[in-house]
């Protein structure tokens, strides 16, 4: 079964790699084994979950149905990418004050789809989000306080002095 | 506790940071030096006798190390039986491999190691088997006929455990009941579904002889102390580590045998073994639970008030008693939690326990629970009804009452406090009654059947060492908490019990610094390593706020006494009359006397020279928890469903929780465990259904066909608390893990049979309620209606 290597380039949180990989490789084994980038999880491996959510060329995708050769040439977003340093994003920083997660399993996938939902839709309702993050299962939240957290991000991401890790914000009682 | 402190404060989560930034370290996340992984072959068929494993193509293909079949683990793993020391409790013997003979579909037969888990996988499929089928046992009542075929041939019946259970008078009950309203329910089989599957590193130190497993477990000391049993190894050379869990709901409280088998191969080969369970692998061989079939009656008086309770409960176990909590306690829970928060005089509960070739029924969120508090709020309902009360009505009639507390119920359970009736007072209040007729019209405009359920329950918490323990598994309710104030002030808490999400890091702190007089930010959290943490049961039945904070408050008052110990010393007062708050230690009533904790562990530590010989210096304690046998939370949940008329489906638009689970140590990590339990809840009511065909195969195999509530199933919940402390426990707290879980399933269900009564349709009395049934129970409804 061992298959012929096939070189690709993937430029995942703005670094770019050149990597061989078998053809039956999964974009998400090679994110986490051959990139040492964990943070994105595997959940059912069927595409269902959205666990593994990661954005390629700003468009999520099932890193777990998606072919690391699907990805040559593209740019992939992942958890690792979103915090800058010790600095958190605005959905991270909400999600923590929002308690947007308990185990954090599905979270990262949660927070890649959450970045792509204000990215399409900056100003959006709390239906909008609900039904938007849909596509992601949690067991163990509920999911009100992942669309609390989530509504509380967009003034922060569309604000005209966009999210700058270099500002602290306020602390959070 | 005074709320002056940090308990009750929703102070935010220590653990989450690491998590929202990609940075936990779940099992799979780890890499060992030399590891290599493994695949299991598993049966594809419910019920067979291996008759020939032939494992050459697989030993000889690309980067394979080993093909392990049961014969190449005997006399490196121990078998086991699930039993607990319940009277007449029978289970057969376990292997971490089959030996012999198949028993359910996904039974781990063969492991295959190589270098990577690609070729591992691929290997696997080169192992044959030949399986001598033989008919399948999946209807648990049709299992005790005679003549069916075992699942045991050794056991020599399919019957696990049968008893009774209550107490009282029942055939005087019914006999003198002007009114006696029956139901009969089947829940859904389900599954946990935790989003991290199984999964297990393990690594055998062949020179020191020590085995260091890395787990996703909810209890790594009984772990710890099972595979040392099992494996022939002391408890000091196994260490059991568990950093992040992603989801357990009490699906990771076990010895599974393919994780146990992947320890046993680690020591055979002498080199570190991976495997990681795919979602197939779980959906076929994870435990399942609250597959009940329960026909039970209820006893009034014409004015409604309770005289008896009758059930009948026959709980589907699958094909093992999982090892070491059993499989009968699932239905226990269901025969002796039924009465509920309700003054019930007398029950006679007939509980029957049968295996079946299904993969195995065990513990999962809220035990029994659901079933339980969904039969008793079906027949409550169906009091209202024969009775001409409003469902509200039935139920203030005979919930338990302030003036009855302590209350023993018939089936033996004690609440040692609550809010029964209040919960329900406040619950009604809450969903704003007045405001109903309008919200019924609107959905009628919209061709929806609006329907409100009620759901009072109590749930219980916090089990103590009777529990299981006197029934023989080693599992115990006496959890230690180590506190050391170090030299500089600083505070290290380590936590016998890691957790799986609940935030217990964060209420350990909490605790820890109200009980010693730190500031939180001095605390620091330790756990999930048993080579460093102290005893532990690990994370259950809504016990780690009762049982790990207890250990925690215990060993943190030590430490501070202590500590004043010290500074009555050197300050020259009475330690009687000093204080600490804060990290700094004063004289009561004296302002200006005021030193910083840190100057007294530094001679405590490093100036002992400045002390008399006599005086305690060590400023590390282990506090354990001892408290009662169990306690109690209650509460009460209403569910407001929408029934579309044209597709039968069904949605919940509100949903109110009123919780009393006494003192409140974090408020927000509260109601998110209430959130996602309503959640769980919400899908055993409408979603969650592990399905065979005839032949037992699993038709609910992947996450497609096995439905898991999404953000657009579950509403918003409204949460209001009631903190009725516990008098028994060390913090007056009850614990609330499960709660959610418990009620929700009984609140949507009413709901939905509330609507369909309101189109003149009879209930649905099955779960999860699908849209066929609804439409199947409107259809059959009157026409004149």
């Amino acid at each position: 079964m061992t298959e012929e290597l096939q070189e690709i380039t993937l430029t995942v949180n703005g670094r770019r790699h050149v990597l061989a990989v078998q053809p039956r490789r999964l974009l998400v084994d090679v994110l986490r084994d051959d990139l040492g980038l964990p943070g994105t999880h595997i959940g059912c491996e069927h595409g269902v979950c959205g666990t593994c959510t990661v954005l390629l060329d700003d468009a999520s995708v099932r890193a777990c149905i998606t072919l690391a050769v699907q990805a040559d040439g593209r740019s992939v977003r992942t958890v690792e990418g979103l915090a800058d340093g010790m600095r958190l994003h605005p959905l991270q920083e909400e999600f923590w004050d929002k308690q947007g997660l308990q185990c954090g399993y599905c979270t990262p996938g949660m927070l890649m789809r959450a970045v792509e939902i204000l990215e399409q839709v900056p100003d959006p309702t709390p239906d909008q989000v609900r039904e938007g993050i849909a596509s992601n299962l949690c067991r163990c939240t509920g999911y009100q306080y992942i669309v609390e957290a989530v509504l509380a991000a967009a003034p922060r991401m569309r604000s005209e002095n966009p999210w700058d890790p270099t500002v602290p914000t306020e602390a959070k009682a | 506790m005074t709320g002056t402190g940090y308990v009750g404060r929703a102070v935010r989560r220590r653990e989450d940071p690491r998590l929202l930034a990609g940075r936990g370290r779940y099992v799979d996340d780890v890499t060992e030096p030399r590891q290599a992984y493994v695949a299991f072959v598993r049966s594809p068929v419910a019920s067979a006798r291996i008759a020939r494993i032939d494992t050459s193509a697989a030993r000889s293909a690309p980067d394979v190390l080993a093909v392990l079949t049961a014969d190449d683990l005997a006399g490196h793993c121990s078998g086991w039986r699930g039993l607990l020391s319940w009277p007449g409790m029978v289970a057969g013997e376990q292997t971490a491999l089959a030996t012999g003979v198949v028993r359910h579909v996904g039974e781990p037969v063969a492991l295959v190691v190589a270098t990577g888990r690609g070729p591992a996988e691929d290997a696997a499929e080169l192992v044959e088997v030949d399986y001598e089928e033989r008919p399948a046992v999946l209807d648990p009542v049709a299992a005790l006929e005679p003549g069916s075929p075992l699942v045991h041939e050794e056991l020599g019946t399919n019957l696990c455990f049968a008893s009774p259970f209550g107490s009282g008078d029942v055939d005087a009950a019914f006999a003198g009941a002007d009114t006696v309203v029956d139901v009969t329910v089947r829940t859904g089989r389900h599954t946990a579904v935790a989003l991290e599957t199984r999964g297990i590193l393990a690594a055998f130190d062949r020179d020191e002889r020590t085995l260091t497993v890395r787990i996703s477990t909810q209890a790594p000391q009984m772990l710890q102390t099972l595979y040392a049993r099992l494996l022939g190894l002391p408890e000091n050379s196994v260490r059991v580590i568990t950093e992040h869990v992603g989801g357990a709901f009490g699906m990771k409280a076990f010895v599974y045998p393919d994780e146990i088998a992947v320890a046993a191969a680690a020591m055979l080969l002498d080199r570190p073994l991976k495997w990681t369970q795919d979602r197939y692998e779980a959906m076929q061989s994870d435990t399942q639970a609250r597959d009940e079939r329960v026909t039970a009656s209820l006893a009034l008086t014409a004015d409604g008030r309770i005289l008896g309770l009758r059930s009948q409960v026959v709980s589907d176990a699958g094909a093992w008693s999982m090892y070491p909590r059993g499989c009968v306690t699932e239905g226990v829970q269901v025969a002796t939690i039924m009465p509920g928060p309700y003054r019930v005089p007398a029950v006679a509960a007939d509980l029957r326990v049968v295996y079946t070739n299904k993969a195995p029924l065990a513990v999962y969120r809220a035990v029994g629970h659901p079933p339980a508090i969904l039969v008793m709020e079906l027949l409550m309902d169906e009091a209202a009804r024969a009775l001409g009360l409003a469902p509200d009505e039935v139920r203030r009639r005979n919930l338990v009452r302030p003036e009855d507390l302590p209350y023993t119920s018939a089936t033996g359970n004690v609440y040692d406090s609550g809010s029964h009736l209040e919960s329900l007072e406040r619950a009604v209040a809450l969903l704003g009654p007045d405001g109903l007729e309008e919200r019924r019209r609107d959905a009628a405009a919209r061709g929806r059947l609006l329907g409100v359920g009620l759901a009072a329950f109590v749930e219980l918490s916090a089990p103590g060492a009777m529990f299981y323990g006197a029934k023989g598994a080693p599992i115990t309710a006496h959890d230690q908490v180590e506190v050391t104030l170090q030299p500089d002030g600083s505070v290290t808490v380590l936590l016998g019990t890691p957790g799986q999400g609940q935030g217990l890091h964060t209420t350990a702190a909490q605790v820890v610094a109200d009980g010693l007089g730190v500031p939180l930010e001095a605390v620091r959290v330790v756990s999930g390593d048993t080579g460093v943490v102290p005893h532990g049961s690990g994370v259950w039945a809504s016990r780690s706020a009762v049982v790990s904070a207890g250990a925690a408050h215990a060993a943190a008052v030590e430490v501070r006494g202590r500590v004043l110990a010290l500074a009555g010393h050197l300050l020259e007062a009475d330690p009687a009359d000093l204080e600490l708050s804060e990290g700094v230690v004063g004289v009561r009533g004296v302002p200006g006397t005021r030193v910083p904790v840190h100057e007294i562990a530094a001679v405590a530590y490093w100036g002992t020279h400045r002390l008399p010989p006599d005086l305690e210096v060590g400023l590390g304690a282990v506090g354990s928890y001892a408290g009662p046998p169990y306690t109690f939370n209650n509460g009460t949940h209403v569910a407001v469903v929408e029934v579309e008329r044209a597709t039968g489906l069904v949605r919940v638009v509100d949903y109110v929780v009123v919780e009393d689970c006494g003192v409140l140590i974090n408020p927000d990590i509260v109601d998110g465990q209430i959130r996602g339990g309503v959640a769980q809840g919400l899908g055993g009511a409408l979603l969650e259904q592990v399905v065979h065909d005839p032949n037992g195969q699993p038709q609910t195999s992947t996450m497609l066909d096995y439905l898991v509530p999404t953000a657009y199933d579950v509403p918003d919940i409204r949460i209001e608390h009631i903190q009725t402390p516990a008098p028994t426990t060390t913090l007056g707290t009850k614990g609330v893990g499960e709660a959610g879980t418990a009620g929700a399933p009984a609140a949507v269900h009413c709901a939905v049979n509330d609507a369909l009564a309101r189109a003149g349709a009879g209930g649905v009395f099955r779960q999860p309620i699908r849209p066929e049934d609804v439409l199947d129970a409107l259809d059959r409804a009157p026409a004149s209606r």
